[in-house]
């Protein structure tokens, strides 16, 4: 059952649409990831969803509760949402020690002492701060930083956590350390998480599932998996994971790129309407093309380097680049070899 | 409401005393658009020698400091000596020091009877040559901000830029194509603010003996005629008019971004030679001024010195004096200029807080207009305001406001405000909104997130902006000598002034200039020990004189 709902939420600033009749229902403890390049209208969505921008259209629901309403004219202040929230830029407030920091939401609630002291206590143990309690949080690295805006959230036992960009400003190796701890805490508490990143990976690793926007509309929500192996346009299957595309002449007999036959490589259906167009585009993960010697796609390899584990391939098929990426293992051809390409799992979309 | 108040400070204190003094200016007795004041100036050969006069004190001072600035700079640049911050600060002093000072230092040095002017055998009294000599004392007073400025932003990109073109490259070229446009920024801005002081500076051609500029013009008409005098409303007129084409000028130069990133590649540090060749350039100018101001120190603890290299004997007793006999003007200086900063403070946050929040498209603009408030000169405000406040009425002290001490501090908050504008900016930079965000996402109540949060964030950028203003409203004598009602009334500036001007206070005077001159250095030496980490104070301090990248 839909816990957060956001229904036809819109925002505009002046001309520009930010955010464009959004819709999006987020389950009790479910984690939404919502992702886009920058400018999309994601940041904005979470910010409207905080409380601190008001909505030129729609409405957003927590359980029964309305908490934002055009057409209602109501407008619940972001400090009675109970949401916690963790920015990118930390928002850790340096002249406060770490404790303070975690009990300042607890004494503005005017919590007795010994039950803010406590849940203090709690939230700094569950992020492992307990022995920087008494400390600055200057003296902290992003990553503790983080834990302490983390910690902070946490301790007013919040109904749904909003974060924005929260790993963006860390050492990729405390990136994917935190993205781990979020979701532990996320299951040890149990509340649901907007997340807002440009990052795939973190939207993969951390979510249940993924919004994708892009320039205010939504271009598809589902699982990770769902977005990643059946992206609902070009856009998507661009944005999410390495992608590589091939603009192609379309009959019933065959395809063409750049004037020159192929015969279909196996596998390679393209809907019928594509074909009846005449042109469509093919679509592909450089990891989901395999080298074959007979039929398949022909190109010329141009360039070849090696990645650790990854041998990648620039083959020149007419005027269009493919890109392949094989493990080492798989003995590829040289450069200036002709070769053919077979593509294991081609999507087709309609030409621009 | 902040911002009706802040409308209002501005209308009351600078848009409608300005206004009506130009209007005064160019309009006859019965209120009508007239030229006849402007045919009367300009019909009188001391006012049209006095405005040649000033453009060429000014465009020469600034010119000269310039000229004195670009080798050092170069042979620094080159050498890839980047003065430390303290050395940068160090440069900025000319802003909280009056030039008056380094005028009567040389008087007394170079003088009859003075220690060089009796070792040189004549009398080398810098009042004797006149007009060149103010020009000379703007220049060397105002040289150290034009080379740190200068330095600033070459050494910013020096790394990159000096090793890349070094490749082939003839020093001259060098200096052209690549020094000189990379320093462009801070050169602009050292010449026009040496510009737009060397203008308005009232007590150094005074204690010189020059009266025929612009700024003593203005002066002696109001004192001879009174402050409903167009003509000194039309002096004044055109001295914001030259003051503000100078800086519009200017601003296409100033504006340009400074990078302050360290260099992509990382050239080697400085060798030894390089390292002494910088240093003892930087030091010969430490001796240079420590050898300007020694006449004023020297006289400020000698007893008898006369036609003598040192003085014969030596006292501290003119510092009890000083400290004793003057004890008004330091509280005095507190009274307004801690009244002027406070409201430099206030009115400033206001104004960035709006600039920041502005549409793009004005913001730029308007940061600007703010910085424009510089070309203001202190001599045409002082007069705005003794016209316009004339009939204005205090109210509870039953007395007019030109006859009160009240205009002086409000006069010096509108001096200062550029300055209190760009330190607020900086400190609400240093304040992300999502830390503002976040304090009300957790629950607290606007005056809770503002006592709790902001204001301990901003204090010390509040500080900062309060001594800068403070220290800017505590050497603007051309305001004070105007607006000061009377020698009781008197900030310490305008006490060493006057005190300097008679024999029997020079030691006085020089002690306090002396006591004065050390409060600032180690005011704001204080406050960059305050700023933690290093690093950090010279982004700030840097990012406070030129926009970052």
């Amino acid at each position: 059952m839909a816990y957060i709902e956001l229904n036809q939420v819109t925002k505009r600033f002046g001309e520009v649409v930010a955010v464009n009749q959004l819709d999006l229902s987020i389950a009790q403890g479910e984690c939404v990831a919502m992702l886009g390049p920058s400018g999309c209208g994601k940041t904005t969505t979470l910010r409207m969803v905080a409380g601190f921008e008001d909505l030129d259209d729609g409405e957003i629901r927590v359980g029964d509760k309305l908490i934002s309403s055009k057409r209602e004219k109501y407008y619940l202040p972001p400090e009675q949402r109970n949401f916690g929230m963790v920015f990118q830029a930390f928002a850790v407030w340096p002249h406060l020690s770490v404790f303070e920091n975690v009990a300042f939401p607890l004494r503005v609630r005017k919590l007795p002492k010994a039950e803010i002291v406590a849940r203090t206590e709690e939230a700094l143990k569950h992020t492992n701060l307990l022995t920087a309690a008494a400390g600055s949080p200057d003296d902290l690295s992003g990553g503790g930083k983080q834990r302490v805006a983390l910690a902070r959230a946490l301790a007013i036992r919040p109904d749904v956590m909003l974060l924005d960009e929260p790993l963006s400003s860390l050492d990729p190796h405390f990136r994917e350390e935190m993205r781990f701890e979020i979701k532990d805490l996320q299951r040890r508490f149990g509340f649901s998480i907007l997340y807002v990143t440009h990052d795939q990976s973190e939207a993969m690793a951390l979510s249940d599932r993924i919004l994708v926007m892009r320039s205010g509309l939504v271009q598809q929500v589902g699982t990770p998996l769902e977005v990643y192996g059946s992206p609902a346009n070009r856009f998507v299957f661009e944005f999410i994971g390495l992608s590589c595309f091939l603009q192609a002449g379309l009959s019933p007999a065959g395809m063409s790129i750049d004037g020159v036959a192929h015969p279909w490589p196996a596998g390679v259906v393209p809907p019928d309407e594509l074909v009846a167009a005449g042109s469509g585009l093919l679509a592909a993960r450089p990891t989901e093309i395999d080298f074959v010697s007979e039929r398949g796609v022909r190109g010329e390899v141009v360039r070849k380097a090696y990645l650790g584990e990854t041998i990648d391939y620039r083959v020149m098929v007419g005027q269009a680049e493919v890109r392949v990426q094989k493990t080492r293992r798989v003995a590829g051809p040289a450069v200036g070899e002709f070769c053919g390409l077979d593509f294991l799992r081609p999507h087709w979309y309609p030409v621009d | 409401m902040l911002f009706s108040v802040l409308a209002l400070y501005l209308l009351a204190f600078l848009a409608l005393p300005v206004g009506a003094m130009v209007l005064r200016g160019v309009t006859n007795t019965e209120g009508r658009f007239s030229t006849d004041h402007l045919t009367l100036l300009l019909a009188n050969p001391v006012y049209l020698e006095s405005l040649g006069n000033s453009l060429v004190v000014a465009c020469g001072a600034a010119l000269l400091a310039a000229l004195a600035a670009l080798p050092i700079a170069m042979l620094l640049w080159r050498h890839h000596v980047r003065p430390s911050i303290y050395i940068e600060l160090c440069g900025f002093l000319p802003l909280f020091v009056p030039p008056f000072v380094l005028a009567l230092s040389l008087q007394n040095l170079l003088g009859r009877g003075g220690a060089l002017g009796w070792l040189l055998g004549g009398d080398l009294d810098p009042a004797i040559l006149g007009l060149p000599s103010v020009m000379l004392v703007e220049a060397l007073h105002y040289f150290p901000l034009v080379l740190m400025t200068l330095v600033m932003t070459t050494s910013a990109s020096s790394q990159q830029a000096c090793e890349a073109a070094r490749l082939g490259s003839s020093w001259w070229r060098l200096m052209t194509r690549i020094f000189l446009p990379l320093g462009m920024p801070g050169l602009a801005f050292g010449m026009s603010i040496t510009f737009l002081k060397a203008m308005d500076d009232l007590a150094t051609p005074l204690s010189l003996g020059v009266t025929n500029l612009l700024a003593p013009q203005a002066f002696f008409r109001v004192s001879a005629y009174g402050s409903q005098d167009p003509l000194s409303s039309l002096i004044a007129t055109l001295m914001v008019v030259i003051s503000a084409l100078a800086w519009l000028a200017s601003i296409r130069l100033v504006r340009q971004h400074v990078s302050w990133r360290s260099g992509a590649f990382a050239a080697a540090a400085p060798s030894r030679r390089q390292t002494i060749v910088g240093l003892s350039c930087l030091g010969g100018i430490v001796m240079l001024y420590a050898t300007l101001y020694a006449g004023v120190a020297l006289t400020s603890i000698a007893r008898i010195w006369s036609y003598t290299l040192l003085p014969e004997s030596f006292t501290l007793s003119h510092y009890l004096t000083a400290l004793g006999d003057e004890r008004g003007s330091f509280i005095n200086t507190l009274i307004y200029c801690g009244f002027a900063a406070v409201v430099d403070v206030l009115v400033g946050l206001l104004m960035a807080y709006a600039i920041d929040r502005a549409a793009p498209r004005w913001k730029t603009g308007l940061t600007w207009a703010a910085a424009g408030l510089l070309s203001v000169p202190g001599v045409a405000l002082a007069i705005a305001y003794l016209q316009f406040f004339r009939v204005v009425e205090l109210p509870f002290f039953n007395q007019t406001i030109d006859a009160s001490w009240f205009m002086l501090p409000m006069a010096f908050s509108v001096r200062g405000l550029p300055f209190a504008i760009r330190a607020c900016t900086i400190a609400l930079q240093r304040l992300p909104k999502s830390y503002v965000d976040a304090a009300s996402l957790s629950g607290g109540s606007r005056l809770r997130v503002a006592t709790k949060i902001v204001l301990p964030m901003l204090a010390f950028g509040l500080f900062v902006a309060f001594l800068l203003c403070f220290g800017v409203a505590a050497v603007d004598l051309s305001s004070a000598m105007l607006l000061v009602p009377s020698e009781t009334d008197a900030p310490v500036a305008y006490s060493i002034y006057l005190n300097m001007q008679s024999t029997t206070g020079r030691g006085a005077g020089s002690a306090l200039a002396v006591l004065s001159i050390a409060l600032v250095t180690l005011s704001l030496f204080v406050l960059l020990a305050l700023l933690r980490p290093k690093s950090k104070a010279a982004s700030s301090f840097r990012k406070f004189v030129f926009t970052a990248s």
